[in-house]
């Protein structure tokens, strides 16, 4: 392998890995937190694509500048989900265990709903349009401007949320009510007035991961799921309720993916995913960082 | 309602699932001192602290805290009016450091209360503050009792509720437990503490009741209940004397 190879698996790797990464904490804010195993996750990341494909072909926006129309809008529809349909299974659950499973059930209900729904809108056709597609040449390495971009957008979000949950109160707020929800209301956070907000920046995550997939791939109304499974893997790798945990396991997915499809196929990409997913599942159950 | 007792149970009963777990249990808190509540396994206990903290409702009956009902009212809510519980296990946040842990202490209190409060912590707990980075979850058993209490006064309790705080730890580390929660409550906290070390939660308690079967069979000063024959008999297996 040449070194630009190298150079070009590795940027293509660290972008994917860091779509997933994004996607990933999205659900980890759901799971880790209020044990939301979010099904419909990646249908609100098809949300999110769709959403920035309508406003940059119909209304002429530019694709970046609907990524905060993109989290807005899924954040406002995170809050309308929890309120419908979470809300309704705190209460008429009997404990956290069987809230999980109504969850899970409810989710995978919602997954099909707002898939058809899509389908419906913009049927099944594969849709897409042209930003920022010149190649850029750095190093030896070919990269279409839109993927850089991508990365950009992806590392400053990520640094972002990640200063916000490290030295911010609220942020310290939102980990102490993943380690231990039952220390955190004693200390007086009122859980079930952020759980509301929580959900709603996962989904805003998975909205602007959408929105930053439509620049670089052609988008359709089934795009999400594969991105839920990912994100799962993620988690589970990562550590359930470890933010960093997930960044650093989407990015080392996506590694894994990328160095993984050039040497054997690209159609064993999900085999790959898989066998990570088992090996995590078999000998690091806990997370591939937990101590 | 006397306002010499920060907090009153009234004649409360609480089921869990039909079962009667509290049979009309009444007692109170006189201000600034330690009342202490006994009992064995299941006698009712943890269900008591558990509608005391607002994680609990109750069937008939009343919880007064500083002159005002407790019904219907969250875990923060009663944070904010003062009344905060250590309970059993913990739950401290284990993947955050000591400082972390603390400031969280302080969460409905002011950036300046919180640094105040931060100094006072570090003056009646010093290990603390040779450890501000260390992960919770990283300490021994007793330097995480002494977080957790520590993270409990950052929230400026009027009362704190202590279960259980000295399960699992060693022998001297217990007796520095109970010296430290006299010393909370010379400075004006009041203290709720169940505890299963009797012998030493009698001899610092200045009020004291023994809970059996979800009700209160026994109460007196921690002295006089200590020499009884009746705790005697429960806890040691033998008469007093």
């Amino acid at each position: 392998m040449t070194f630009t190879l190298f150079l070009d698996l590795l940027a293509a790797g660290l972008i994917t890995g860091g779509i997933y990464a994004i996607v990933a904490i999205g659900l980890n804010l759901q799971y880790g937190l209020m044990r939301v195993m979010n099904i419909a996750h990646g249908e609100f990341l098809m949300l999110g694509a769709y959403l920035t494909y309508v406003l940059h072909t119909t209304l002429g926006l530019n694709p970046l500048a609907t990524l905060p129309i993109a989290m807005a809008a899924l954040f406002l529809v995170g809050l309308l989900v929890h309120r419908l349909v979470l809300r309704r299974l705190v209460h008429s659950s009997p404990n956290i265990d069987v809230f999980e499973a109504r969850g899970l059930v409810a989710s995978f209900g919602l997954m099909f709903v707002v898939q058809n729904l899509a389908l419906m809108v913009w049927g099944a056709d594969l849709r897409g349009y042209t930003y920022l597609a010149e190649p850029l040449q750095l190093g030896g390495v070919i990269m279409p401007h839109n993927r850089l971009l991508v990365f950009a957008v992806v590392v400053v979000l990520s640094a972002g949320l990640i200063a916000v949950l490290r030295f911010t109160l609220i942020g310290k707020a939102i980990r102490a009510m993943m380690q231990a929800p039952l220390g955190a209301q004693l200390v007086g956070i009122d859980t079930a007035r952020l759980h509301p907000w929580c959900f709603g920046a996962g989904l805003a995550l998975a909205g602007v991961a959408g929105a930053l997939l439509s620049m670089v791939y052609e988008i359709s109304p089934g795009m999400g799921e594969p991105y839920t499974i990912t994100a799962l893997i993620v988690i589970t790798l990562g550590g359930y309720g470890s933010i960093v945990g997930s960044l650093a396991a989407g990015l080392l997915l996506g590694l894994v993916e990328t160095f993984g499809m050039h040497f054997t196929s690209p159609s064993l990409k999900m085999v790959l995913s898989y066998a990570v997913f088992i090996g995590v599942l078999m000998f690091k159950p806990k997370g591939l960082f937990a101590k | 309602m006397t306002q010499t007792h920060i907090l009153e149970v009234r004649h409360l009963h609480v089921d869990y699932n039909g079962y009667a777990v509290l049979k009309d249990v009444s007692l109170s808190v006189t201000r600034s001192s330690i009342t202490v509540l006994v009992g064995l396994n299941g006698a009712g206990k943890s269900t008591l602290l558990k509608a005391v903290s607002g994680l609990k409702a109750w069937s008939s009956g009343d919880i007064v805290f500083a002159g005002t009902s407790i019904a219907g009212e969250k875990p923060a809510m009663l944070v904010s009016r003062g009344l905060l519980q250590v309970p059993e296990g913990r739950h401290l946040f284990p993947r955050m450091t000591v400082l972390e842990n603390l400031e969280l202490g302080g969460y409905l209190r002011s950036a300046r209360q919180r640094r105040e409060d931060l100094e006072r912590m570090f003056h009646l707990f010093p290990v603390l503050r040779e450890r501000t980075d260390q992960l919770g979850g990283t300490m021994s058993g007793g330097q995480q009792q002494m977080l957790a209490i520590a993270r409990a006064l950052m929230g400026s309790p009027k009362l704190l509720v202590l279960d259980e705080p000295s399960l699992g730890l060693a022998p001297l580390m217990v007796a520095e437990m109970f010296r430290m929660i006299a010393a909370i409550r010379d400075e004006g906290v009041s203290v709720l503490l169940v505890e299963q070390n009797v012998k030493q939660a009698l001899a610092h308690a200045d009020y004291a009741y023994v809970i059996d079967r979800g009700c209160i069979t026994l109460e007196g000063p921690g002295s006089e209940l200590a020499g009884s024959d009746e705790i005697h008999a429960a806890y040691f297996g033998t008469a007093a004397h």
